[in-house]
């Protein structure tokens, strides 16, 4: 017949170690043993286990060989193992070679923090760092730019782009392309002044977010090109203040005809201004979400 | 006593089969050594907690880790032999290995059980060791969330 006995620290005699039913394990001790009453403990608690199970010591020796990841998938095994497999003295070394940094948390808080906890901790938030983000809600499918040139009497120049008809740059960057048709193109003086404006709007008209507006007469260059660009901002939800690194940037071909130049096409796109370089399709969708989308 | 001649000791398991091997050999295991060393060598010297099966076994291991005719890449040849054997009674030569304090006994048959024990499932775990499960299913839903990545 199989008795339960209480455990008392100060004498884990030998008569003791052949109690075969502790049940349940209580936490009260194992708080305020030290460390030689902890280890009797924890095979106490896995000998409750099962009577037909190998012998519980051996789980013990075994333990501290384990790998983080089947320790945590032993700790799963039952209530004892969970005890005895979530161990500070089996999970110390394993946090302080791989998450040193992590280590001095243990004792910050006024109750500890498990080491396994730490672990875990240590684990998720490497995942979280090196985290890729979202695909984009939306799609050029979605959008069309609406581009409008006018000097100070009339529009030079205005175009509508359905996203789906814009050709994606080969190095995937938010760079187009725009041919600007004859009719909609009128000769003009390149010393005028211009106002461009520049809206991404939603299919359906849902939505609108004016990438440019401004005025001046860009910066005009041999070979004919104009070149106007504006700070983006930063979408509210994310940081308050700051800038957003981005510039949207538009250029405009020009051809001759007569005494002025005519807008024969145009390409707009957006840079970061910390590289200097076009930004990924996929990180100007994303910024545009926070403004287009509800 | 002459040199040439070997010590011998006569160790005795707990169903009382008698084993006779070398000193050298035995000293390997710490807790016969200290009998040794103490003087308080019986004979034979009995051995309560390991039985016929698991002494001859680990006599087998320590004579060969013993010899010094050997390198040490033949002696982990003969590990990598001498560790194919069931998981139990693996075990079970981990806790002779334990009483014995035979280091090198000990170090290989622990990692050769981590290293198996590594893409163990719960349920493998359980099912080798023969544990009973005493969580409800919302205990044990609890539990495996509280180290998701265990689980990826």
């Amino acid at each position: 017949m199989q008795e339960t006995t209480r455990i008392t620290c100060s004498q884990p005699t030998k008569h003791a170690m052949n109690v075969t039913n502790f049940l349940p394990f209580d936490h009260k001790y194992w708080k305020n043993s030290d460390n030689v009453c902890r280890s009797k403990l924890l095979i106490m608690s896995l000998k409750s286990s099962s009577n037909l199970s190998p012998p519980w010591q051996v789980l013990v020796l075994v333990a501290n060989h384990l790998d983080p990841k089947t320790l945590a998938i032993a700790s799963c095994v039952c209530k004892s193992w969970s005890i005895s497999m979530s161990s500070d003295h089996l999970w110390q070394p394993i946090c302080a070679a791989q998450y040193p940094s992590l280590c001095t948390l243990h004792a910050a808080a006024s109750a500890a923090v498990s080491y396994l906890k730490l672990y875990t901790l240590g684990y998720m938030s490497e995942k979280r760092r090196v985290r890729k983000p979202l695909k984009p809600n939306l799609s050029l499918q979605d959008i069309f730019f609406a581009i409008d040139i006018n000097n100070k009497s009339s529009c030079i120049a205005t175009t509508i782009k359905p996203g789906c008809e814009l050709e994606v740059d080969k190095n995937g960057v938010f760079r187009f392309d725009i041919d600007v048709k004859r009719d909609k193109s009128v000769a003009f003086d390149p010393t005028d002044n211009l106002r461009i404006t520049w809206n991404v709007v939603m299919k359906g008209f849902e939505s609108v977010f004016t990438m440019m507006e401004c005025r001046g007469k860009g910066n005009f260059v041999l070979g004919l090109q104009g070149w106007f660009s504006k700070e983006l901002p930063l979408p509210g939800c994310c940081l308050s203040g700051g800038a957003s690194g981005l510039v949207a940037d538009l250029r405009l071909g020009l051809r001759i005809s007569g005494g002025k130049v005519v807008v024969e096409k145009m390409s707009v796109g957006v840079l970061s201004v910390v590289s200097w370089r076009y930004v990924w399709v996929d990180d100007v969708l994303r910024y545009l979400q926070h403004f287009l989308l509800p | 006593m002459s040199s040439s001649e070997e010590r011998k000791l006569i160790l005795k398991s707990s169903d009382n089969e008698e084993f006779v091997v070398k000193e050298s050999s035995a000293v390997q295991c710490l807790t016969i050594k200290n009998l040794v060393e103490d003087r308080c060598v019986s004979d034979p010297i009995p051995l309560a907690n390991v039985d016929s099966k698991i002494l001859a076994l680990v006599i087998e291991f320590m004579e060969k880790h013993a010899e010094t005719t050997l390198s040490n890449s033949e002696k982990k040849e003969f590990d990598v032999e001498f560790v194919k054997k069931p998981f139990d009674d693996l075990l079970e030569l981990i806790l002779a290995a334990n009483y014995l304090d035979f280091r090198e006994l000990m170090d290989v048959l622990c990692n050769t059980c981590a290293k198996q024990m590594e893409n163990w499932s719960v349920e493998e775990v359980r099912e080798k060791f023969n544990i009973q499960n005493d969580y409800t299913v919302e205990e044990e839903k609890a539990a495996r969330a509280e180290n998701p990545w265990a689980f990826e």
